[in-house]
């Protein structure tokens, strides 16, 4: 309560310093200045007619100074002049009164179009302002596009480095391809032509080899062959029979046993033991042979095996 | 309440009495009778005098007549101040009407600022009006209103619209709740004996602890030597709008009330009369 107290008094006292303020300052002044400048405006009005008046006066007074008469109608003419010109300018103020009526009018009309004018320029700007959001949205677009098209540049350029380099790379990669390859070939053809070279080498050693064995059974053919023999002709028939009725089943090597030591160093005919031994050297079982020596049996092992003679002539079957 | 709007018509309605005399030293035809006007306080010298210009041009040739000036008792009076605030500073407790002197030549370029138009007058207005709602809104009410607005604030001015002006300016005398009232109170005080212009100051109308400051806190924390002891006798006058509040009015109202139409509380601190 006593703070409502204390706001009505500060409150009150500036409500009440105002009101003070106002009687002292405007309201003992207000009527008489207004009064004031009225007869400031009339005065200034008289003084504006006077002249005129003055002026139109003279006028009158220098066209009428030759003419004769007396004072009476001189001044006479002269009210009337007055009369007339105060018509005149009766007639001028209420042209003036009229003109000011037209001018309040054209004034209101001017300030509705200029209200209006006001209200389009508002709108204009408005939608000016609606373009350039536009136009800064647009831009904004534009720059993002480029941005992003820059970009895009970029990295194809990019992968176009990178394609080049790897087309380069590929290139040296084939052509180093292209030489490995020839060197293989070359070096796959050498080493089959050493491997030719060499089988031939094996080929012609082994040829030279049964060439000369085969020599070597020819001439010891040959020498065995020169050899004379003692023949005799009995021990030649008794052979030669047995052979045929038990020549294939009989163990061999009891038949020469018994027989060769007499026999046939005796003589046989020498080409046919030499040729039952030639047959076994080159690879006859000892089951299809007759009376085959031990020597036979031995020498059928291998090819190349060491090659003997036999120092007796053996039976020979025909 | 139907108090604070009495207030408000109260304080844009106010008027002084004013008497325009020709300097003595000007060139007329013939003598030029003062002119007498009531001028209102919440506007400026130059947008109010056009009539005043008339009359002693009726008096004077066309070469002889630049740019007009005023002086009171000597001291060329700043157009850019408020009317109001001329009066209370300059002549508070001299004889009414208020006499000032009109002038059409030796233009004090030290002491005024030109005005060539009423663009220029508008220009300093509205600038006004944007400081005092920078340090009251930080800007926000200014800015989110439109030019059409601005140009209301000043036609309303410019016309002596009162209600037309106060439609926009309540906007700006607008606070939230939850502050108790503006960031900071837009003032200048002016002293007569000052080199210096005015003083303004940041000052707040709540305190950090929720106190209202009233006219007397300003004063005692800007510009102490305004408020004397209980037992000297009043050395200073502290007036707005030609009243002196009491010092416990709380700053908040006064600046809602009695701104100016810039906004702006314009404080006048004069010496006591001493009658």
């Amino acid at each position: 309560m006593a703070e409502r107290r204390v706001e009505c008094s500060w409150k009150r006292h500036v409500g009440e310093q105002l009101k003070q303020r106002d009687r002292v300052q405007r309201q003992a002044f207000e009527e008489i200045i207004h009064q004031y400048n009225r007869l400031l405006e009339k005065s200034d009005l008289q003084a504006v007619l006077s002249e005129r008046y003055q002026s139109d006066k003279y006028d009158f007074q220098n066209r009428h100074d030759g003419s004769p008469g007396a004072d009476s109608s001189r001044s006479d003419n002269l009210q009337q002049e007055m009369a007339q010109m105060r018509i005149r300018h009766q007639e001028e103020l209420t042209e003036l009164h009229k003109k000011r009526g037209e001018l309040a009018q054209s004034v209101i009309e001017l300030n509705h179009q200029i209200q209006q004018k006001d209200k389009e320029i508002q709108h204009n700007e408005a939608k000016m302002q609606e373009y350039q959001r536009q136009i800064a949205e647009l831009e904004g677009e534009c720059r993002e596009l480029r941005g992003q098209l820059q970009d895009l540049e970029q990295a194809n350029q990019t992968l176009k480095d990178e394609y080049d380099a790897l087309q380069i790379t590929f290139g040296a990669l084939e052509e180093k391809l292209r030489r490995t390859t020839d060197d293989n070939q070359e070096l796959v053809s050498r080493w089959m032509a050493e491997k030719s070279q060499e089988a031939n080498k094996l080929n012609a050693e082994n040829e030279k080899d049964c060439k000369r064995r085969q020599a070597k059974l020819q001439k010891e053919l040959a020498d065995a062959a020169k050899e004379p023999l003692p023949l005799d002709p009995d021990d030649d028939i008794e052979v030669l029979a047995e052979d045929s009725g038990k020549g294939t089943r009989e163990a061999s090597p009891n038949r020469p046993l018994s027989r060769t030591p007499s026999k046939r160093i005796s003589g046989q005919p020498p080409q046919s033991g030499l040729l039952d031994s030639i047959s076994n050297i080159f690879g006859r079982r000892p089951g299809n042979s007759y009376g085959t020596s031990p020597e036979n049996t031995e020498t059928t092992s291998g090819v190349c095996a060491d090659v003997r003679v036999p120092s007796t002539a053996l039976h020979v079957k025909i | 309440m139907a108090d604070d709007k009495d207030v408000l018509r109260d304080v844009w309605f106010g008027r002084i009495p004013t008497c325009f005399t020709l300097y003595q030293d000007e060139i007329t035809e013939r003598e030029a009778e003062p002119f007498y006007l009531l001028l209102p306080r919440v506007s400026y010298l130059t947008l109010v005098t056009d009539k005043v210009k008339k009359h002693f041009l009726k008096v004077m040739k066309a070469e002889d007549v630049e740019e007009m000036w005023f002086d009171f008792e000597g001291t060329p009076l700043k157009w850019h101040y408020p009317i109001g605030l001329l009066f209370d500073l300059h002549a508070s407790n001299t004889a009414l009407p208020w006499s000032i002197t009109v002038h059409f030549k030796n233009f004090p370029e030290r002491d005024l600022l030109h005005c060539p138009s009423n663009s220029v007058i508008e220009a300093h207005f509205m600038s006004s009006i944007k400081e005092a709602d920078a340090l009251k809104h930080k800007s926000q009410v200014i800015n989110d209103m439109q030019k059409k607005d601005h140009k209301q604030l000043w036609m309303g001015l410019q016309n002596d619209k009162f209600d037309q002006f106060w439609a926009m300016n309540r906007k700006l005398m607008e606070y939230p709740t939850e502050e108790g009232g503006f960031r900071y109170i837009p003032f200048r005080i002016y002293l007569t004996m000052s080199d210096r212009p005015f003083i303004q100051k940041l000052f707040r109308p709540i305190s950090s602890d929720g106190y209202t400051h009233t006219l007397g806190d300003l004063l005692k924390e800007v510009y102490p030597m305004a408020i004397s002891s209980d037992d000297e006798s009043k050395r200073y006058q502290v007036v707005i709008h030609g009243i002196e509040p009491l010092l416990e009015t709380p700053l908040q109202w006064l600046s809602e009330h009695l701104s100016h139409p810039d906004n702006f509380l314009h404080i006048s601190v004069i010496p006591a009369p001493s009658d």
